[in-house]
């Protein structure tokens, strides 16, 4: 299973982990796999002030970590990315799961 | 674009495994060189096989790898012997 942990300050995101294997389907089939991956690897891509970021790219996990003060650009990069793997948690429950983590001031 | 899109980044490897097969020996190009009818020179190769899949006949000799050769110039035959056998011979023109 996936899971995504994402963490907000503020109601802003500040740091996202998506981690695990989507076990729908053995390797070159996994279409959950496949939605995640383009989901999040598109939106990296998205990222404007790159710099402002933390970002740790592995096998099967992808750390991203807000480190200053973003532009709104990339805030709803981040919001649409979020939006998208929890549409394909909800149809994929089995194979993804999003925990979200809020910390106020 | 920085990030290369592996979109089976979170998927599992475990699937992937080694086979056992995958290896074969080079072929040895067996089976008919002259076919019924060709003409044949002494000395040339009529047959390859391992075992008798095809007797030797007349003016038609038996090498040591079982292959099948003429041992006079004509045209080649192929005949049935016995409800499963073939033989090949080489007729004198």
């Amino acid at each position: 299973m996936i899971q995504v942990h994402i963490a907000y300050h503020d109601e802003k995101v500040s740091n996202i982990e998506v981690k695990g294997h989507a076990l729908f389907a053995p390797y070159g089939q996994d279409i959950v796999c496949a939605g995640v991956s383009a989901t999040v690897i598109g939106a990296l891509n998205a990222l404007q002030e790159i710099k402002k970021f933390t970002i740790v790219r592995e096998e099967a996990r992808v750390l991203v970590k807000v480190e200053e003060q973003i532009n709104m650009h990339d805030e709803i990069v981040l919001e649409t990315m979020i939006i998208q793997i929890k549409t394909i948690a909800q149809s994929y429950s089995k194979n993804v799961r999003v925990i979200e983590e809020r910390r106020e001031k | 674009m920085l990030f290369i899109l592996d979109l089976q980044l979170f998927a599992s490897k475990k699937g992937v495994g080694s086979t056992k097969n995958g290896r074969d020996s080079i072929s040895k190009r067996l089976g008919m060189k002259k076919a019924d009818g060709q003409a044949i020179k002494a000395g040339q190769i009529i047959y390859r096989q391992r075992g008798t899949k095809i007797y030797p006949g007349v003016n038609t000799m038996k090498g040591g790898d079982d292959t099948i050769f003429a041992t006079a110039s004509g045209k080649v035959r192929y005949e049935r012997v016995g409800k499963s056998r073939t033989r090949v011979s080489v007729i004198v023109a």
